[in-house]
């Protein structure tokens, strides 16, 4: 009898493992809930915060320097909660996490490929 | 910095377009076989429309290419340098609508390329070579000028009937 062929694990398996790799899920889910939780005055995230940051250097500075920014600041805060996982080290990639989102607009795509800009 | 199209250049995206024809012409002249080179040339028109980005960097730079090109043929063939520039003028006014018109043509005609074959792939790429090197050119842009306007058109239609503010 032929032995049955391991599945390929599939994206959600890929994530799981990638999210265990760097801490438990648990952690993990701690570290996001800190991250956007309204610690700061004026009912303010970590997360909220850095986006206004990034936001505010896509305004000041261009597009790719928001980017720039925010991909930086997550690849490096990923490197070190990878190397070292530690609920301050998972703390600090959600925070970068959540604020590379305002770094992001729709139009972009659009204007890298044909130089319409809004 | 982009090199303005010399008569080489000219010469050297009218030696592809003979290529891709000139079977045609003599074969069957069934319309479906110009289907690839036909993609090609909506890609390097839409990419002449764009005023920069990644395919306005590409239609500005296939100026370089086709001279080059065309100049090392022309010298081969006849020892003729053909240096002599070619007035340039520009497809101008794309709007926000019809930047999102020019990504959808040019996703259809990478999907259509990733699908086709590799004689499909190089008629693909002569098109879009050949169109982009022609709509340098100040008259053939001149016979061109309503293309923004049309792109910007089916956009704006398009956006106003779903309702987007654009």
């Amino acid at each position: 009898m032929p032995a049955v062929p391991e599945p390929e694990p599939t994206w959600w398996d890929r994530a799981l493992a990638a999210v265990r790799r760097i801490g438990r899920p648990w952690q993990a889910a701690a570290a996001l809930a800190a991250a956007v939780a309204p610690i700061l005055p004026g009912h303010y995230s970590a997360a909220t915060t850095w986006a206004y940051v990034v936001h505010q250097t896509r305004l000041d500075h261009g597009a790719p320097a928001g980017y720039v920014l925010a991909a930086g600041v997550l690849a490096a805060t990923v490197h070190l909660a990878s190397r070292r996982p530690g609920l301050l080290r998972l703390w600090l990639a959600a925070v970068a996490l959540v604020g590379a989102s305002s770094a992001v607009a729709w139009w972009d795509p659009i204007a890298a490929l044909t130089g319409v800009h809004r | 910095m982009t090199t303005g199209l010399t008569l080489a250049g000219l010469t050297a995206a009218a030696v592809v377009l003979l290529l891709n024809l000139r079977p045609w012409w003599a074969g069957s002249r069934d319309v479906k076989q110009l289907a690839a080179f036909g993609k090609g040339s909506a890609l390097g028109l839409v990419s002449s429309v764009c005023p920069g980005g990644i395919l306005g960097w590409a239609h500005a730079h296939s100026a370089g290419a086709a001279n080059v090109g065309g100049g090392r043929l022309t010298a081969a063939a006849t020892g003729v340098q053909t240096a002599a520039p070619v007035a340039h003028r520009s497809l101008t006014g794309l709007t926000q609508p019809g930047a999102c018109v020019v990504v959808l043509v040019a996703l259809v005609v990478v999907l259509a390329w990733l699908a086709a074959g590799k004689k499909d792939r190089r008629r693909i790429l002569g098109g879009a070579f050949v169109t982009s090197v022609l709509c340098l050119a100040a008259g053939v842009v001149g016979a061109l000028t309503w293309v923004p306007g049309l792109l910007n058109t089916i956009g704006a239609s398009v956006a106003h009937s779903v309702g987007a503010a654009l």
